[in-house]
């Protein structure tokens, strides 16, 4: 496997962080899909209680575990940090659902390993073909998520909760998730114009299966993101 | 004396106990509760000076002027004790993260780590 899509693999180290709480029945094929096309891959376990662990010793991943159950952002923050520590270049974000495309890995993290910016975030708004996917209220309400997270954090957005990201290290050693549930999308955000890290979308396209459906966020949860983020505001 | 009286002074002796007993308390807290408790009979065997002070501040009575303080007191506890919450949460975290990455495996068959 010399390149991936153009991008020779010896002058970069990507690592592709998958959080996972309770997803065995979908692990398997997430992971062997990255695994497939010769990614490194960290799993962090996020204190599962069905057989995450299990699944995950067929692969020849990596594997951290949270003794108790944390959060998304919790488990995204103990992936980077890992990351980190065993030398990669760039950070992939990957949901552990099959949601995220294993084939956009490649054109995700272009502009990372160009050197031409930081943060490079998947957004489902910038073809339309992909946008037509997003069932309509969902839509709705992720529009409305990018009116409100400009006007909180002043970063203008297509597309704000997706997970599908990739950072560089650099912005990686300056970023770090403190709000341990979803709100950490909008903090990344903040920390993005904190740390005046260059970012940019790039066009991906998410599949939304009857799995995915049922586990995703229920767009009730917006509200939760919204207030999390507000009282943080508020405390700091 | 009305019946509420003495119902009241002795739940107030009992939580004054159990709060030296099950939380260790240094001397100045002892003597602190010491006052707290007896203000508290005072205002109890004594409700017209609840009143009286109630007037002074422009309350109608002693048992709202109460209200008021602990409305107030309630809300302050509260926050301490979500500060609290969150500060807690950040460290159950920190520990969770660093148990998980002391412990994390690695590929049995190592490729490109």
């Amino acid at each position: 496997m010399g390149s991936m899509g153009g991008i020779p693999r010896k002058s970069c180290n990507v690592m592709v962080v998958v959080p996972g709480y309770n997803e065995g029945a979908v692990l398997a094929d997430t992971l062997s899909d990255l695994c497939a096309r010769g990614y490194s891959v960290v799993v962090v376990d996020d204190g599962s209680s069905d057989n995450t662990a299990q699944v995950v010793s067929r692969f020849p991943v990596h594997y951290v575990r949270h003794r108790i159950n944390l959060g998304q952002g919790a488990a995204l923050e103990t992936g980077t940090r890992y990351a980190l520590r065993n030398g990669a270049d760039v950070i992939v974000h990957f949901d552990a659902d099959g949601q995220h495309p294993a084939e956009q890995i490649p054109a995700l993290i272009r502009p990372i390993v160009e050197g031409t910016a930081d943060v490079a975030m998947g957004s489902r708004f910038l073809r339309k073909e992909d946008a037509l996917r997003v069932p309509a209220i969902k839509r709705a309400v992720l529009r409305l998520g990018t009116v409100i997270s400009a006007m909180l954090v002043g970063v203008w957005l297509t597309d704000t909760h997706n997970g599908f990201r990739a950072l560089s290290r650099r912005a990686a050693e300056r970023i770090s998730f403190r709000e341990n549930g979803f709100a950490h999308a909008t903090e990344l955000l903040q920390q993005i114009r904190r740390y005046k890290l260059r970012h940019v979308e790039t066009p991906c396209t998410i599949a939304y299966t009857e799995y995915s459906r049922q586990k995703g966020q229920s767009i009730f949860n917006s509200v939760n993101i919204v207030t999390d983020i507000l009282i943080s505001r508020l405390i700091k | 004396m009305s019946l509420i009286q003495p119902v009241l002074v002795v739940a107030l002796a009992i939580v004054c106990i159990l709060f030296i007993i099950s939380v260790r308390v240094r001397a100045v807290g002892r003597l602190l509760l010491l006052a707290l408790f007896a203000s508290g009979v005072a205002f109890i065997l004594r409700p017209d000076l609840a009143n009286s002070i109630a007037h002074r501040f422009g309350v109608g009575r002693g048992a709202d002027l109460f209200l008021y303080l602990f409305g107030v007191f309630a809300m302050y506890g509260f926050v301490r004790i979500y500060a609290r919450q969150r500060l807690l949460e950040r460290k159950l975290t920190e520990l969770t993260r660093s148990v998980a990455l002391d412990e994390g495996r690695r590929p049995e068959t190592s490729r490109a780590a």
